[in-house]
């Protein structure tokens, strides 16, 4: 009789991987970003239940990518959006900026901002912390909530927990893989979109290391320039050596390649409205859903005729005059569904994230 | 999911105890209490209640704040940190941004330490001058901090803000001046001299407390955070830890305090054996450094013309502008007809934000409805006075040494008192 108790509440549960497919049929969602680029590297946006990682060298557009991503949940899908922010860097301003260029009645966009809730951790042991309010928070029962929160958004893990690594701290591993694992739990149990921020290292390696490397699902690697084939030599810039170092190791891209039967692709295609005013109590979204957006930007700037002045951003020396945008390459480095390697590009602007025509 | 015993902050020979007396999660920890705690793990009371206290955690509902209320808290915000150069303002949006930080590379002799002390008087600018009427704390670990060109710099701004008065003929502008003297200046700017890494970093974990006992400080320079620590630390992993775990604290300093943080670096070579460009100039302190300041700017030689190059915002885009170091501190180069025609012209970076169209009709929920964002109207009255002012008429030699005399040797006399 203990036994039999022990196993049901201890033991594994087995289920058919057709099981499995219909629950994530069944609760699965996939949030687009804001920019078609970005959605088509990411197949079709960021699928709840995952853990997102962007990396790339400063000045990028990391930070920039994570507000883009929490405005277009907020206005476009009308979702809430949790921000830790452990770098200061993230700017009311620049997302008042972004939702302008996305709602132009004052009262939408101040309810577009009430549902980016945003928190400031600048040690590692803040965030483990916040991260686990944050679940409690979930927990609880959702009364009175009438919108769900959607998005974890971390910026960034690197700058809290790269201190913890090295000689003096042995276990600064141990409370990466906690984070880890609890940023994972929720992304799985309550159908959030994790995404996180990383730094790269000179060697052009992601930091934190190995460990980490195997903890996201999908990678993105932000860059400035179209990527070659990767630049292993440091060169004289004195540099890190971050616990990825202490592995004599390559370069290793995973390259998972699985191509997508039709049959897949029928189902994916299944364009369900989500019911905006959903019952906070009913967490699990009914389909398969792609929640459709506005469309692509123009460069032009289709909705911010209300905004007059015209907002330039001074060119560097490889634009052309005219241009006001930055210009980024995104490529996908880790996917279990799509084709690593791909680069796609982008631009960053006053307005958010805008496709190349 | 209950949250395990080995996330929590604890030092490594408690939290094996704690697993070695078979405690896993904090669950496990509620219903127990300190003496008996204690008694399991060996450990005494004080320590077992610490841990308890840990496992608790904080009770009841957290509240976050929303972007609407950081915004209009950070609209509140009434006053700005100029350069005196609004070619350098309009480059990072209004001069330098407060609750972040900025960082300024360099090569040496381009103005670094120059626009450091521009920025240490620039923070003292009474508010109805448009300033914010704070103090400055600057780190120094260079010694490369000259009290009487401080001086020079505050009575050039003395000088621009008393031109300012008596154009407009305000009550309180009038008033203001009478307390704004250089020796007021030099008096707010508290001096700590740091020569070597210990030293620095133990700066940096006081300035929270220091900031606390001087609620008026809004400014803190490091000058230069690079000269330490590729001195002073062999090991490069320890170095980036230590540089990552510096910039975290300066972070949260500024975050929480609404301060701006302004760092000094240095420039280092880094060489191009696979492209045409053999060698470039970078940023010392290596790439993760690079991730650690908010706004990053690199100050150039181009001939004998300075420059300045924004590279890392999340506000603005990328834009290089020329400035010019006077006698009077950092200014905007003069636009005479006499320059050639190849200048290149400066992007007049328009405001990022546009001022005119925002929302200012809000539900009424929200504490405050006025989401106008400020215009800067004092900032280009500043400029404007700037720009028509005739060049100085006293070309003095830049430093006034001993003929300054009491006045700056009781300036820094007030600074020293001042001194950790």
């Amino acid at each position: 009789m203990v036994r039999r108790v022990l196993v049901a509440q201890l033991g594994a549960f087995l289920a058919s991987a057709e099981m499995a497919y219909a629950e994530l049929l069944s609760s699965t969602a996939i949030l687009p970003t804001g920019c078609t680029a970005l959605n088509s590297l990411l197949d079709c946006g960021l699928y709840t239940g995952e853990l997102t990682e962007i990396t790339g060298a400063p000045g990028t557009g990391k930070t920039q990518v994570c507000a883009c991503v929490a405005v277009s949940v907020a206005c476009d899908l009308k979702q809430r959006v949790f921000y830790i922010d452990t770098t200061g860097s993230l700017s009311p301003s620049l997302l008042l900026c972004l939702t302008q260029a996305k709602l132009t009645e004052p009262s939408l966009q101040a309810s577009a901002l009430q549902r980016i809730e945003i928190v400031k951790a600048f040690d590692a042991f803040s965030v483990l912390d916040e991260v686990e309010k944050f679940q409690k928070r979930l927990s609880e029962p959702l009364l009175a909530r009438e919108e769900e929160v959607r998005v974890l958004l971390l910026d960034s893990v690197f700058s809290v927990f790269s201190p913890l690594f090295g000689s003096g701290h042995a276990d600064g591993q141990s409370f990466l893989m906690h984070l880890a694992r609890q940023l994972k739990f929720l992304a799985k149990e309550y159908n959030l979109a994790v995404v996180v921020t990383n730094g790269v290292l000179s060697s052009g390696r992601e930091a934190l290391g190995r460990a980490w490397s195997h903890v996201p699902n999908v990678r993105i690697s932000l860059s400035m320039e179209r990527s070659g084939p990767p630049n292993k030599v440091a060169g004289q810039s004195m540099e890190v050596a971050g616990p990825s170092d202490e592995h004599a190791c390559t370069d290793v891209e995973i390259e998972d390649d699985i191509v997508r039967s039709d049959v897949e692709m029928a189902e994916m295609e299944e364009n369900i409205e989500i019911d905006a005013t959903d019952d906070g109590s009913d967490r699990h979204v009914k389909k398969f859903e792609r929640i459709e957006t506005k469309d692509t930007r123009s460069e032009s700037g289709g909705g911010v005729n209300s905004v007059g002045d015209i907002i330039r951003l001074g060119g560097t020396s490889a634009a052309s005059g005219g241009d006001p945008k930055s210009l980024r390459y995104a490529k996908l480095t880790k996917s279990t569904r799509q084709a690593v390697g791909v680069d796609v590009k982008f631009y960053i602007g006053p307005q958010g994230l805008l496709d190349c025509q | 999911m209950p949250r395990q015993v080995g996330s929590l902050p604890l030092p490594p020979h408690q939290r094996a105890r704690l697993q070695a007396a078979g405690f896993e999660t904090t669950d496990e920890l509620q219903g127990i209490g300190p003496c008996q705690l204690a008694e399991e793990l060996a450990i005494p009371r004080e320590e077992a209640m610490g841990i308890l206290r840990m496992a608790r955690g904080q009770e009841g509902p957290v509240n976050y704040p929303n972007a609407l209320q950081l915004l209009v808290e950070e609209q509140a915000e009434d006053g700005l940190l100029p350069t005196f150069s609004s070619a350098l303002d309009d480059l990072l949006g209004s001069g330098v941004e407060l609750a972040v930080i900025t960082e300024l590379c360099g090569a040496p002799g381009v103005g670094k330490t120059q626009l450091c002390l521009q920025l240490a008087v620039d923070i003292q600018i009474p508010g109805c001058f448009g300033g914010l009427g704070g103090q400055a704390a600057y780190l120094d670990t260079e010694g490369s901090f000259m009290p009487e060109r401080l001086q020079q710099m505050s009575e050039a701004v003395i000088t621009h803000c008393s031109r300012l008065a008596s154009t407009k003929q305000e009550r309180d502008q009038q008033d203001a001046l009478k307390t704004f003297t250089p020796d007021f200046i030099l008096g707010n700017v508290f001096y700590f001299r740091c020569f070597d890494v210990t030293q620095l970093i133990a700066q940096s974990h006081l300035l929270p407390d220091f900031v606390d006992s001087h609620p008026k400080v809004r400014l803190v320079i490091i000058d230069s955070v690079a000269s330490p620590f590729r001195h002073g630390v062999d090991d490069a992993a320890l170095r980036t830890r230590l540089l990552i775990s510096l910039a975290q604290r300066l972070a949260q300093l500024a975050s929480t305090r609404r301060l701006a943080v302004v760092l000094t670096n240095q420039m280092t070579t880094r060489i191009h054996p696979n492209s045409t460009q053999s060698a470039s100039l970078t940023p010392a302190l290596g790439e993760s450094w690079g991730h650690a300041a908010t706004h990053r700017v690199i100050l150039q030689w181009q001939g004998n013309r300075r420059f300045a190059n924004l590279i890392k915002s999340p506000t603005r885009g990328e834009a290089t502008v020329e400035f010019t170091v006077t006698s009077e501190g950092i200014r905007d180069v003069p636009t005479t007809p006499s320059l050639p025609a190849t200048m290149p012209a400066i992007p007049t970076a328009s405001m990022f934000l546009s001022s005119p169209t925002i929302p200012t009709s809000l539900p009424s929920t929200s504490t405050s409805s006025n989401l106008i964002l400020k215009s800067p109207s004092a900032l280009p009255s500043l400029h404007m006075t700037s720009a028509s002012m005739p060049p100085s008429t006293s070309a003095s030699p830049a430093v006034l040494g001993c003929t300054a005399g009491a006045i700056s040797i009781a300036g820094e006399k007030r600074m020293r008192n001042m001194d950790d």
